[in-house]
Parts: C-alpha cells; structure tokens; sequence
C-alpha cells in the first residue's frame, strides 16, 4: 500500500478510536418512530414533529412527559430508552425548525 | 324624661370611653398600615424601574429581530454541506497478467444541498455538485467521463459546478377524498445513491433501488401511498420516467432550426419504471421494482474493428495519414440505437435483527436482492452483441452492524455475483474502478464507517471485483459483448480481469 495512503489510515484509524460522539441521534429516532410508532400513530414522523415548535417539545421533554405525549397523539406510550432519540427526531423537524424532512 | 336622659348619658359617656380606647388601637394600626403601604409603594417603585428596564431589552430585542428578518428575508433556501476528500489505491489485472496502477487517486467532493418547505403541500430539493481529482490533467482526451448519466459521479479534471439534482416535491394527503397519501415531482431526480448502495457511505437511500439503476436522469416520479386504505402494512408503488438520451440539436443549429430532432442520430431514450413496496412495518420491507429503457445506444463492432485498427496503426507510426485514418475511425463511431432493455428487482430489507433480542441484533441491517435484465434488440441490430433476446441476473447481499471495536462505528459487508448477459444501469456507482453491481463476475467489499465529531466522519472500503466475462461497464451494442478472459485473449484483446481499491476518505456533512 502506498505510503500516503497507509499515513492517512493510520492516523484516522488513530483519531476514530479515541473519539466517540454523542449518543442521542434524530436520525436513529427518525427510524424508532418509523419502526415502533407509525404504526400507532397513524401518521409519518414529520407531521408528528410537527404538531410543536422547539419551545414546546424543550418544555415536553424538560418535564419529563414526552411519553405523555406520545401516548396523547398516538395512543400508545414507549420505551424509555428511545425517548432521547425520539426528542432529537421531533426537536429536530419541529414546525418552526425550518428544517425538512427527506422525502 | 330625666331617667331616659341619664340613661341616654350614661351610655354615652360609656360610647365616649369604649371609642376612647379603641381609637388608640386605631391609630397603632393606621401607622402600621401607613408603613406598609410606605413599603409596598417602595417595592412598587422598584418593579416599575425593572419594568422600564425590561421594556427597554424588549425593544432593543425587536430592533434586532427585524435586522435579521430585514438580512433573511427572501432567503428561501436552506443549505447545508457535504464535502469529502478522497485517495484511492486502485489496482487492475489483466489478462496477460500484466498492471494498470494509481496508488494515489486524489480527489474532492463537494455537494451543496438545497431544501425549502415553501409551502405547506410543496417543497423544493436540489443539489449542486463538485468533484475533481487534484491537479489539472494530462490526459487531453477523457472519454465518456462528462457522460451526463454520471458527471457528478465521476472525479474529472475540470472544476465546473454542476446540477446532480434539482425537483419540486408535491405532497398532499388525500387523492380525490380517499384516504391515499400522496407526492407528485418533477425535475433532476435523486435517482443515484439508491437503496443498497447507501448503506455503505452512511447515507439515507435516494429514490431508485441501486440494483438496477444508479444513473442520473431529467424526469418525474409520482408516488401512492396504500397503508391507510389496505391491510398491507406501510404499502406503497411509484412510477417514475425521465429521459437519459436527447437528440435535440443544440443552440445556433447550422440550419437554424435549434432544439429541432437530428435524425442524423439515435431517438431520444426514455425510462419509465414501477417501484412497489407491497410490505413494510419499519423493520422488515419487501421491495419490487420493473423497469423500461427504450433506444438504448451502443457500437457496431464493425465500427469499433475499424477504429482499433487506425489506432494501433497511428500508435506504431504517428504520421499524417495514419492520423487522418484515425480521426475518421474516430468521427465514424457513432451511437446507435441498439434495442430495449428491461429490469426487475426484488429486494428484501430488516433494519433491525429479531424483536430487542440484543443491541446488536437491534442495530444491524441486512438486505438481499435479486434482479434480472432483458434485451430487446431493433431488427438488424445486436444488443450485448447477440441479435438475439438475452437474459441476465444478478444476486446481492449486505450486512451493516455496529462495530465491535468503537461505541458507534458501523462494519459492513457486502457481495454481489452477475451473470454472463447480466447488464445494469449502474454507471453512476460511486467506485472509483467501475459499478461493482454492474461485475459480470464476483464483487466482493468491506468498509468502516466512523464518526468523529458530529460533522466528521471517516469512511475506509475495500472493494475488490473479480470479472468472469468482458464488457460489464461498457454500453449496450456489441461494446457490451460477454467473453471469458481466454476468449478476450484469444481476439487480441487485453481486457481487465480484477479490480481492487482501497478507499479511505474524511467526510464534513452539517
């Protein structure tokens, strides 16, 4: 392998196997909603990011009732686990986010 | 009378004495009364100070809001950056066992995304795209490689921005009151980076499935959704149609009839396709998928014989004539329309082993696909260079899993085996030594992908392809005919017999 390939890998190979980044992922949540609500729901993960701005799914998850939430739109409540991943999918597509979904 | 005044007195008296002692009481708490509202008075002075105070930032807040919406407004488009550099070991074998190398291929990628919600039922995607290896080139003919089917796929020597995709997407939520979701699109489709060959950049798959098609395309695509109104889980079809080929004159025709048909070449070649998700419940989904390409286009072999014979005659000895012999050969070549073809696809999808068995199993992603191709040749002409209709398949398989090794790295896995007729419309793959879906023969990959700060990733693949017959990444004509590496030999050829490439790449996406 030439030399400056075989630098780059190892150095990367290096920086990668001390960094880890942070767990929380809206686009792990974006699959959870898909897999374990959708269903429930009735609905497609953007509109149910939707139905708050920002502010009011920081105020959902900082009172500790997203899962309230969840089961008030969807009828069903989920696991703790994915309640992180969930708050970064919805906080992320929230109505006044701006951002957009993939279609 | 007198009895009745001393009375009245004597209660009088007792009136004036009783209010004499309460007055007293009166006055103590008038004078506590009077200093608290003193006090509240004080507090109520302080708050009003605070409240001017508050107004004041309030204000000052507002002015600042309408310099950001007086420097935002009419901004109606969100970015965002995807950029990535690259060096490739690439390695081919031939037949006679001889090496063509670049130990390293440097290159850089950029993709600008571009997304607006302009309105509630509409939205607008597009991508500009860059890619460009590094330094200015030697090499004064490129070939096919400003191809429109793959320009941003492919790391040329020019440093033109170019379109990859640009759509409108419609979106409403009934169809004529039934409960049928719905989007309608128009434009330079996503139709690169599809389902299967997402996996292993770490990306969210675009439109097609990668199996059949991964070229760039102009067209529309309009999609169903049948969730709500079967019981099938999460079902869905779309169609989709463009156009990869047109024969529209250019600009300042020479008989001045511009954009009008040159019938002097091949016909426009249109695609039109059915994407049908009968099943998906989020985890696990099947996937089927038929499509049609009409006046697909390819070389005569008599053409090429001719033009390889004026090359190797100016390669032995450059002068004049063999150079105008050449040039001819070379202006001689042209496209033409070949036949038909068709595809289908069935592709199976698990994101997510079993039912929380283990976070591994949970986090691990499989898909399997099987697809076939069909000719259709025009009367007269040779497609893969049978006149006759040829069948060909191809079988893939890959799995993604966390990486062992780090907290949220991914490992993956993939192989793929195509057959002897076996032609895909993968010319777009991004692998730097050809579409390993297209191999008439074994691919076999490996990758990495780990993340370094949430907008850096490294990505190392190694993709190894071992060909069985020629002509996997050629067009449709006789360019495109199947032979075993002896039969190539044997015809003079020196075809390549594997290919290897060791990527590794450092990626900013945010």
């Amino acid at each position: 392998m030439n030399k400056l390939l075989k630098l780059a890998f190892a150095g990367a190979v290096a920086l990668s196997l001390t960094t880890t980044v942070a767990s929380a992922d809206s686009a792990k949540g974006q699959k959870l909603y898909a897999k374990k609500l959708k269903k429930a729901c009735g609905f497609s993960g953007a509109k149910m990011a939707g139905k708050h701005t920002q502010d009011e799914w920081e105020e959902i998850q900082s009172e500790g009732k997203l899962n309230d939430e969840i089961k008030k739109q969807c009828g069903k409540t989920t696991k703790d686990k994915y309640l992180p991943h969930l708050y970064d999918f919805f906080y992320k597509f929230a109505s006044d986010s701006g951002n957009v979904p993939s279609c | 009378m007198r009895k009745k005044i001393i009375a009245l007195s004597a209660v009088a008296a007792l009136s004036v004495n009783a209010f004499a002692t309460d007055n007293s009481d009166i006055t103590l708490q008038l004078e506590l009364l009077k200093k608290q509202i003193a006090s509240l008075e004080k507090k109520m002075n302080k708050n009003t100070k605070k409240i001017k105070k508050v107004a004041k930032k309030v204000k000052r807040t507002g002015k600042k809001l309408n310099k950001v919406k007086a420097h935002d407004a009419g901004d109606n488009i969100k970015w965002d950056v995807d950029f990535r550099t690259t060096v490739d070991n690439i390695d081919y074998k031939k037949a006679d066992g001889t090496h063509s190398k670049n130990h390293d291929l440097l290159s850089n990628r950029l993709l600008l995304n571009m997304k607006f919600k302009a309105d509630e039922k509409v939205t607008f995607y597009g991508t500009l795209a860059y890619n460009k290896t590094f330094g200015s080139s030697t090499d004064t003919n490129p070939n096919y490689a400003n191809f429109d089917w793959i320009t941003n796929e492919t790391a040329t020597t020019d440093s033109t921005l170019r379109v990859k995709e640009a759509y409108w997407l419609y979106m409403n939520d009934t169809f004529f009151g039934t409960d049928v979701s719905w989007t309608a699109s128009i434009g330079r489709r996503p139709s690169t980076g599809g389902l299967g060959i997402s996996y292993r950049e770490g990306d969210k798959p675009k439109s097609a499935i990668a199996s059949t098609v991964n070229v760039e395309f102009d067209g529309a695509s309009f999609r169903w959704n049948l969730g709500n109104v079967t019981p099938l889980p999460g079902a869905w079809f779309k169609i989709c149609m463009g156009r990869g080929l047109t024969n529209a004159k250019p600009r300042f025709a020479m008989d001045g009839t511009d954009y009008s048909n040159n019938d002097m070449l091949t016909e426009d070649s249109d695609m039109i396709g059915l994407i049908a998700v009968p099943y998906d419940d989020g985890q696990y989904s099947l996937w089927t998928n038929y499509a049609q390409a009409s006046h697909l286009i390819g070389y005569d072999m008599n053409d090429m014989m001719a033009f390889q014979m004026a090359a190797g005659a100016y390669q032995t000895n450059p002068n004049g004539t063999n150079l105008a012999e050449y040039m001819n050969a070379a202006n001689s070549m042209k496209f033409q329309d070949v036949g038909d073809i068709s595809y289908t696809t069935v592709m199976f999808k698990a994101d997510g082993i079993g039912s929380e068995i283990n976070d591994f199993l949970d986090n691990t992603t499989f898909f399997t696909s099987y697809s076939t191709s069909k000719t259709d040749p025009t009367s007269g002409k040779r497609m893969l260079g049978s006149p006759d209709s040829k069948t060909g398949n191809s079988i893939w398989v890959g799995v993604q899993m966390p990486c062992p090794l780090t907290e949220d790295g991914r490992l993956g896995l993939e192989w793929n085996k195509g057959s002897k007729y076996w032609r895909s419309m993968t010319y777009a793959e991004d692998t730097a030594i050809g579409s390993k879906i297209a191999a008439r023969g074994t691919a076999t990959e490996v990758y990495w992908i780990k993340p370094l700060t949430p907008s850096l990733t490294f990505n190392a693949r190694y993709t190894y392809i071992d060909y069985d017959y020629t002509g996997s990444n050629g067009f449709f004509g006789d360019e495109g005919t199947p032979m075993t590496m002896d039969q190539a030999k044997a015809a003079g050829q020196n075809p390549v017999d594997t290919a290897s490439d060791i990527r590794a790449s450092i990626r900013y996406r945010f």
